[in-house]
């Protein structure tokens, strides 16, 4: 037991070691946290889109994107609704050794909501007809996404990322939910 | 490297693909509705040079659909109040082989309208008092021959600015081969 709890320190503490040279190298993996903007949404269609990034070891790091849009804009789409709200945590794993430019993989949950056209049988006195109905939802998606990043100076990262999730509990809601993204920020 | 992004990708296509086909569901805003000779070809036993070979179309805006107790109103529901198919005659050369034969003005209109855009349009139209869209045209055979009659069994709503959904039709037409033919020859 002893010898097993001795070895286990032996390996955590050259593990801490090795983070710490690593450290050394790459300055940026002493900064751990990283606040961006997603810029195409503000020029593109007016919704702004906040992700904080906290980096865990170096190659895994959690977060969450949150995203409001602009009450006056029409963002209806007949895919995905009109959304007026999406908040997405997120786990993301770095396939790249190289910390300044990465590619990266991510699952995301998304907590969602906003409004939905859907076509709904309805009856008048005799006859039955369709039309197009507005429903409210707020709903739960899970899904992934691939991305890039590189750093500019260390501290400056441009993000690229495409995903998609699929919502899990609400029938109002739009099946599928894109997770895109071009933004930029600060590491700190 | 390069395999984990195809796993990465697979995965993505998985989640795509399993969202996709949910067979009772309206798929991209149309619905079809099936019902029985809603397209008549008027059928003689043989024809002479001259004859007139006729086609009609009739049914009502009121349709009944499978899993509801009342009917549905189909010009409620599209707006629409014209209902097209599309038809074209052809004829066996001594070749043996078909070519389609443009009627063009010679096509005998009685109810709704025609349009030969591409192939023959025929265009149903709702009648507001009866409820029905009608459509009636005489096809003159004036060569003596082996004709076959092609027609859709699909009848389409023409859109309108207000519609939200493309109510098909889908029918039988009494007369027709397994390829949906009208087979004859005018002596």
């Amino acid at each position: 037991m002893k010898t097993r709890f001795l070895l286990v320190l032996l390996f955590t503490s050259i593990s801490f070691n090795a983070q710490e040279l690593d450290g050394l190298k790459n300055p940026i993996l002493n900064l751990k946290n990283e606040l961006r903007i997603d810029f195409g949404k503000i020029i593109l269609n007016s919704r702004l889109q906040l992700t904080y990034e906290y980096f865990i070891k170096n190659r895994l790091s959690v977060g969450v994107s949150a995203m409001f849009i602009n009450g006056q804009e029409k963002t209806y789409n007949s895919f995905q609704g009109e959304r007026k709200y999406q908040i997405d945590p997120f786990v993301r794993y770095s396939f790249s050794n190289n910390r300044r430019s990465l590619f990266y993989a991510e699952f995301f949950s998304s907590i969602n909501g906003g409004s939905n056209d859907k076509i709904a049988r309805l009856n008048n006195e005799k006859y039955g007809y369709y039309d197009k109905i507005e429903y409210h939802y707020t709903d739960v998606a899970i899904g992934s996404s691939i991305g890039y990043k590189v750093y500019i100076a260390h501290r400056f990262p441009i993000n690229l990322n495409l995903g998609l999730g699929f919502n899990l509990f609400n029938n109002s809601s739009p099946a599928l939910l894109s997770r895109v993204g071009i933004s930029t920020g600060y590491r700190f | 490297m390069k395999k984990i992004l195809n796993y990465v990708t697979a995965f993505l296509s998985l989640i795509v693909l399993s969202s996709c086909g949910e067979p009772d569901e309206i798929v991209m805003g149309s619905k079809t509705i099936t019902i029985d000779n809603a397209i008549q070809i008027e059928a003689k036993s043989s024809y002479q040079l001259n004859d007139v070979l006729y086609v009609n179309a009739t049914f009502s805006r009121y349709l009944q659909e499978k899993g509801f107790d009342t009917l549905l109103d189909i010009y409620k529901s599209t707006s629409s109040d014209e209902y097209y198919f599309n038809f074209y005659l052809e004829k066996k050369s001594a070749y043996g082989t078909w070519s389609a034969i443009d009627l063009g003005e010679k096509l005998i209109i009685q109810k709704g309208k025609s349009s030969n855009y591409y192939g023959n349009t025929a265009i149903c139209l709702l009648d507001q008092v009866t409820n029905l869209y009608e459509f009636r045209a005489g096809i003159p055979l004036l060569e003596k021959g082996t004709y076959r009659l092609n027609i859709s069994k699909t009848i389409f709503p023409s859109y309108s600015n207000n519609s939200y959904i493309a109510v098909y039709i889908e029918t039988t037409i009494n007369g027709v081969d397994e390829n949906g033919r009208f087979n004859f020859s005018v002596d």
